[in-house]
């Protein structure tokens, strides 16, 4: 939201870098790299911008925006869509990416079971009211594992000369550190949450009785919840509206993993028939020119390709492929032994299901089979014929 | 009948299903039109030439009487009372003119832009930012308007409610489902007054020909609102951070509403507000006081010129809304790729839209792409390579990669690769914006949570465009990108030259026009059934109409073709391949003397080909002695060069050098040439062995075909069309870009120099970059105007100048400033003063020609011209196809006249552009531009791709470069 950069304009005079906004960031996905939470919700998301760089956190599966202005939202949630590079590549976790609109006051099932909510720079907009019920929805219902929860620490206000009374038009209070610790460490017991407290923006030297600049509670759940989050018949009822949704492509879902499967399948072939052929053409080659070139030195990853052993090891014969007039034979065992292939497909069933049908495997379905026709044929001669086209 | 038939019109033919024309399918056209339908049964191939209906073609200004043909009547009323507005930069496709030498598949297949890596990213709330470029524009346009503010305001409140939204819909032959309006005579009276001066209607339609029901891939957009109203937004004390101008303005979104577009002091809304608005803001970061006045500056017509860069804007949103990806600027679905296992490619439809102003009103124009992507990264693409050849590894990767566009894995942006740094490896670091230091492989995990697998890969380099800075200063950074996260998009060129793999692309890329159309409608019914989608248009008044627009066009008369001895109407399909292989063409050069080369191993080949030879010849009327054979003892270049000088050194009368390779081998092709065209002229033709033992059945034919391409290389005249414009020379221009950037480009220049327009002088020349092509063309003109001298002993009274390789953007410079140069040329010649007509022809152009005629759409017949409606509003243009299509989509030419003082009619202009489509000797039939454009692009590519040099001045009267 802009006034999250407003209020770092307005500290400028402080000089925090990187800028506050971006520190807070950066704290919650260290944490997040840390726990490792499978579903994130941002309370207050606003313009999106922490849940965008959290979606490139590879443990989350489900990451939900919350903020009561919708239109904050929309300025920039197309970042939150998949990339076409999302669908070329696509991840090996499924990941889900969705926004509500709402109020952090009200409760819906949407919000259940999560491993983390943040909080950042939220509870100073709350009317009283709102923060009144602000706990018992986020730590009683929502209840998830951890909850950070950031605020201005109203001490460090006198450092910053264009503050007057609020750091922000629409902050309804600013808390000094005494009266954050009190509200949070009351949550905390009422809720059976643990509660450590630490902060952003360090104070400049000889000003170090007034705090951070920004303050944060980190809210642990005292006990495991097992299963699912019991529902309460009551808030079955979702009162929040879904403004976006994006399923990410992903090796989960079985379309992408057969797509990458047989890309690799016949990657790894062609390469190895290819190193085949060669080794057939070389030999050729040798009797006719009597002479054989040493490859030139070359400084990069390409010299592995010469010896990589799991394309070249013979560990056992039978799995070997072989020519057989045009066409190579390249047994299935073959390719699962390949690691790549292998763990992506995990048994060798599974490889022989994503493949069948998508590629040509001899009779028995123990080995593809690679024409290499193709491979030998010169091209036809562009130049003879006129290339105009009508 | 052509084995080695470029790809993409390979496969199966595409039938004109003339039998289904059914006139009672559709009713509710007017009754003038039915000839159309009557055409394709009843009369095959005189219908074009009897059922000609001649459209009176009516003087400026005045009125026509015919009262059969009503829509041609009602379109001079209103193109009388059409608004002429300012011309204008089209914004959106500057995609014309890039890369040569795949003209063949890029046209439906999308390839990114440079300019595409500035897509807007407008977020998706109601403001959309308006790009800076036209923001220049827009405000000169407002200064000017401000000397006399508010005059609109007076005028709008009687303007309000007037039809002025539907004159431009009613254009000419529009066959629009809604009844035709006749508007009232008080209606013509311009919400705006941006355009006071009425510029005059531009004469563009033409009448000769057939007319034909069309439809084209465009959609009519209905703008509901009255008006769009300028304001002009001051900040007092100013405020220069344009952020915080966004944010002040956004904080008045109580006045201004939801809906704006503010680029930060000219600001355009929906809704009217009062003459003058006080605002007030308080500046953040001290605490000031901002007044923030938004005066009116404008009333504008909702289509007006000044709103398509924001309804653009708009229109993005929509797509992304219909979860559609952008890449570059065009859209895709990749949830419906398709999958190309064994070539490693991924296909991904989807949309080129962008919305334009056209003659007819607003209309959104849409093409049915696709986007080839590679599916391995580069850095497996490398690896493969690195199989392939190990030895020039390094040449190799520089040869297929550079020039490629990629599309990274972890945001969305697209990249042109103009180098490799063999010697980075993602272990070093680069400079953040802080300052800091970082290495790639920290800088990917920390942002994007990639591992980056290799360590040991190079880089690739991209260096962004010199947009805004001056020629010549140096660029600043270049931008470092991970083989390993990034994808090759497009067709790799060693791809295209394959049969197979462009066979199966082709399969997925061209479409019929019914699976357009359905592609289209399918875009149109999601809008339509999208509410968001569709309220993105709503809150600025725009309606898509709900199908795609269907216009009147017109098949252009048949040509009769002209042989030595004979001549006739081409038929249906508009090829003569048996007449000019059975028969005399205009005049052949006798071979006496000519060498055969040939490797040892293809002596079988060399013996066929010959016999083949001597036994066609005499039916085409070529005399033909038997070669000089030199048989070469292996088929290594210096064999081929060595023997090929001996023999030009030792004998001067050498008419033609041909030689047989096998294989199909650039670089002996490239040397062979070289000797032939620039170090010793002499013709020459080189041919696979492959072609003749491939496929001996057809040997004939190819022998045939071998036969008259070598005599248009001696100087021989094949066929030719009836001309009646006299004392003409025809131009035609292409410039050849080499893939590399920084590299000199090519400009191909070929005139024609006899009457029937059978005889050609071209020029080549090189040109660095930024260097002006205006330079090279006066000699190019000079030297073929005494070319012309020479043969005619008279100068020609009329030149045509045909120029391709123009992007949209330089259509003023080259009217501007290119013609006038080129008219200085004739100052060389006492007392001339030709007349001059100067065409741009734009190939690559996303508007596509249906042929309406039968309830399934199908490809237009050749001939099929559209000079209404879709053409600009500020150029005499017209869409044309002139090539009979196999496969795929009608994708007409666009021809626009920036020039035109010979005062030709649009009649002349469309006759004598489709009779030089049949001019190309290396097809006997129509092709899709005029041949001097198509001999110019051959005589570029052949220079710049495989020559690398001027060819020989020797060689200069001859084709020798097909």
């Amino acid at each position: 939201m802009d006034e999250k950069l407003r209020k770092d304009e307005l500290t400028r005079t402080v000089k925090f870098t990187p800028p506050l906004y971006k520190q807070r960031y950066q704290f919650i996905k260290q944490l997040v790299n840390k726990h490792k939470p499978k579903k994130v919700a941002d309370l207050g998301c606003a313009d999106c911008r922490l849940l965008w760089m959290l979606k490139f956190c590879n443990c989350i599966e489900m990451l939900v925006g919350l903020d009561i202005s919708e239109d904050v939202m929309k300025e920039k949630m197309h970042m939150l869509y998949p990339l076409p590079g999302d669908f070329l590549q696509p991840s090996e976790r499924s990941l889900t990416v969705i926004l509500h609109q709402g109020s952090v006051a009200q409760k819906d099932p949407h919000m259940l079971g999560f491993d983390m909510v943040t909080c950042i720079e939220l509870i100073e907009h709350l009317e009283i009211k709102e923060l009144e019920k602000f706990p018992e929805v986020v730590f009683g219902f929502m209840s998830p594992a951890m909850i950070i929860i950031s605020t201005p620490n109203s001490e460090f206000n006198p450092l910053l000369p264009t503050v007057t009374l609020f750091r922000h038009p629409d902050h309804k209070f600013e808390w000094s550190r005494a009266q954050f610790q009190n509200w949070a460490l009351d949550a905390a017991a009422r809720y059976d949450y643990t509660v450590e407290f630490t902060g952003l923006g360090a104070p400049p030297p000889g000003k170090d009785d007034v705090g951070f600049c920004t303050q944060i509670g980190v809210f642990v759940r005292k006990y495991l919840k097992n299963g699912e989050p019991e529902t309460v018949e009551e808030y079955k009822e979702h009162v929040y509206k879904t403004i976006f949704k994006a399923v990410y492509p992903s090796l989960k879902d079985e379309k992408y993993l057969q797509t990458a499967v047989v890309n690799e399948v016949v990657r790894t072939s062609q390469t190895i028939a290819r190193r085949l052929l060669d080794k057939r053409k070389s030999k050729y080659k040798k009797v006719r020119d009597g002479v054989e070139t040493d490859p030139p030195f070359l400084t990069s990853c390409f010299l592995k390709d010469v010896e990589d052993p799991s394309l070249t090891k013979a560990d056992n014969p039978h799995i070997e492929p072989f020519i057989n007039g045009q066409t190579v034979y390249m047994p299935l065992a073959k390719i699962f032994s390949v690691p790549k292939v292998k763990q992506l497909c995990g048994t060798f069933e599974t490889l022989s299901k994503l493949i069948t049908g998508k590629v040509a495997l001899s009779n028995d379905g123990s080995a593809l089979l690679i024409d290499t026709e193709y491979e030998n044929e010169e091209l036809e001669n562009e130049h003879l014929f006129p290339s105009s086209k009508p | 009948m052509h084995p080695a038939r470029p790809l993409f019109r390979g496969g199966a033919a595409f039938p004109m299903s003339h039998d289904d024309n059914v006139p009672e399918s559709q009713p509710q056209l007017p009754v003038a039109e039915n000839i159309t339908y009557s055409r394709g049964r009843i009369f095959p191939s005189l219908g074009r030439m009897q059922g000609l209906q001649e459209m009176v073609q009516k003087p400026p200004g005045s009125i026509q009487q015919d009262s059969c043909t009503s829509a041609s009547t009602l379109t001079s009323m209103f193109r009388g009372l059409g608004f002429a507005e300012p011309p204008r930069h089209p914004l959106g496709r500057g995609v014309l003119g890039r890369g040569m030498g795949d003209v063949e598949i890029k046209p439906k297949v999308e390839l990114p832009d440079q300019a595409g890596l500035t897509q807007s990213r407008g977020g998706s709330a109601g403001d959309c930012k308006v790009e800076r470029t036209l923001l220049g524009r827009g405000r000169v346009l407002g200064l000017k308007e401000g000397e006399t503010p508010f005059v609109a305001l007076g005028r709008s409140a009687m303007i309000l409610g007037g039809a002025h939204g539907d004159i431009s819909a009613l254009s000419v032959g529009v066959l629009q489902s809604a009844p035709l309006k006749k508007p009232s005579p008080e209606v013509p009276l311009a919400v705006s007054d941006e355009q006071l001066a009425r510029k005059e209607p531009l004469m563009k339609q033409g009448s000769k020909g057939i007319p034909v029901p069309l439809a084209m891939n465009v959609v009519k957009i209905h703008c509901q609102n009255e008006a769009v109203y300028q304001y002009h937004v001051t900040f007092s004390p100013n405020v220069e951070c344009k952020s915080m101008r966004f944010g002040m303005l956004k904080e008045h979104k109580s006045v201004t509403g939801d809906v704006t577009a503010f680029d930060g002091s000219i600001l355009y809304l929906p809704i009217k507000l009062p003459q003058s608005t006080d605002l007030k803001c308080q500046r953040k970061t001290d605490g000031v006081e901002i007044n923030v006045k938004i005066q009116m500056t404008k009333i504008l017509e909702p289509s007006s010129d000044l709103c398509i860069p924001f309804y653009n804007v708009v229109f993005r949103r929509v797509m992304r809304i219909l979860d559609m990806k952008a890449v570059g600027r065009n859209f895709f679905d990749p949830t419906s790729a398709t999958v190309l296992q064994q070539y490693r490619l991924q296909i991904w439809p989807g949309y080129a839209a962008s919305i334009r102003k056209c003659e007819g009103g607003l209309f959104l124009l849409a093409d049915v792409i696709h986007k080839v992507i590679r599916n391995d990264s580069v850095l497996d693409f490398m690896h493969a390579i690195y199989q392939h050849s190990k030895e020039n590894f390094q040449d190799e990767c520089t040869k297929q990669l550079i020039g490629s566009i990629i599309i990274t894995r972890y945001n969305n942006n697209t990249y042109r690769i103009d180098d490799i740094d063999w010697n980075k490896t993602p272990k070093d670091s680069f400079t953040l914006f802080n300052g800091k230091e970082i290495t790639f492989v920290d800088y990917y995990s920390n942002n994007y949570g990639i591992t980056v697998r290799e360590l040991d890969q190079p880089l690739l380099i991209h260096r962004p465009a010199e947009r805004k800075n001056p020629p010549g200063k140096l660029q600043k950074g270049e931008i470092l990108l991970l083989p390993e996260l990034s994808f090759l998009t497009g067709i790799p060129e060693k791809m295209k030259k394959d049969f197979r793999v462009m066979k199966d692309l082709s399969q997925q890329i061209n479409l019929s026009p019914k699976q357009h159309y359905l592609s289209l409608s399918r875009l149109l019914n999601r809008i339509e059934m999208n509410e968001a989608a569709h309220n993105e248009l709503a809150r600025w008044g725009l309606r898509l109409d709900n199908d795609i627009c269907k216009a009147k066009g017109r098949v252009l008369p048949m040509e009769r073709i002209n042989l030595k001895n004979n001549s006739f109407i081409t038929s249906e399909e508009l090829n003569w391949t048996k007449e000019c292989t059975r028969e005399s063409c205009i005049s052949a050069v006798p071979i006496h003397f000519w060498v055969l080369f040939y490797p040892k191993r293809a002596v079988d080949q060399a013996r066929d080909l010959v016999s083949m030879l001597q036994k066609i010849s005499g039916p085409l009327g070529i005399q033909l002695t038997p070669p000089a054979w030199r048989e070469l003892k292996d088929d290594r270049i210096e064999s081929y060069a060595k023997a090929i000088k001996s023999v030009l050194s030792a004998e001067g009368t050498v008419q033609l050098v041909v030689c047989i390779i096998t294989g199909t081998r650039d670089d002996l092709y490239g040397a062979i040439k070289k000797l032939c065209c620039v170090q010793s002229p002499v013709p020459s033709q080189v041919i696979n062995a492959r072609t003749i033992t491939t496929q001996p059945n057809k040997l004939r034919s190819i022998a045939q075909k071998v036969l008259l391409q070598i005599n248009c290389k001696l100087g021989g005249e094949l066929w030719g069309v009836d001309i009646p414009l006299k004392q003409l020379m025809v131009i035609g221009m292409d410039v050849y870009h080499d893939p590399s950037r920084g590299k000199r480009s090519v400009v191909g220049f070929v005139a024609s120099i006899n009457h029937t327009l059978t005889r050609w002088y071209s020029r080549v020349v090189f040109q660095m970059p930024h260097q002006e092509i205006i330079d090279s063309l006066k000699v190019c003109l000079v030297a073929a105007l005494q070319k012309f001298h020479e043969v005619n002993h008279c100068l020609p009274e009329k030149i045509v100048v045909y120029r391709d390789g123009v992007s949209e953007g330089q259509l003023k410079m080259v009217e501007g400033y290119e013609i006038p140069q080129l008219q200085k040329c004739f100052e060389t010649f006492e007392n001339y003063d030709p007349k001059m007509v100067v065409f741009v022809v734009q190939k690559k152009i996303s508007t596509n020609i249906y042929s309406a005629a039968t309830d399934h759409f199908t490809t237009p017949p050749p001939g099929t011209v559209v000079d209404h409606t879709v053409t600009s509003r500020d150029w005499v243009d017209f869409y044309l196809i002139a090539h009979h299509a196999r496969q795929g989509c009608g994708i007409p030419t666009h021809y626009v006249c920036v020039r035109n003082t010979a005062n030709l009619s649009p009649d002349h202009m469309q006759r004598l552009t489709f009779k030089l489509c049949h001019m190309y000797w290396n097809w006997p039939g129509t092709i899709r531009v005029p041949a001097p454009c198509k001999y110019a692009h051959k005589l570029a590519f052949l220079s710049g791709q495989v020559l690398h040099h001027e060819p020989a001045i020797e060689l200069c009267e001859k084709l020798f470069f097909l």
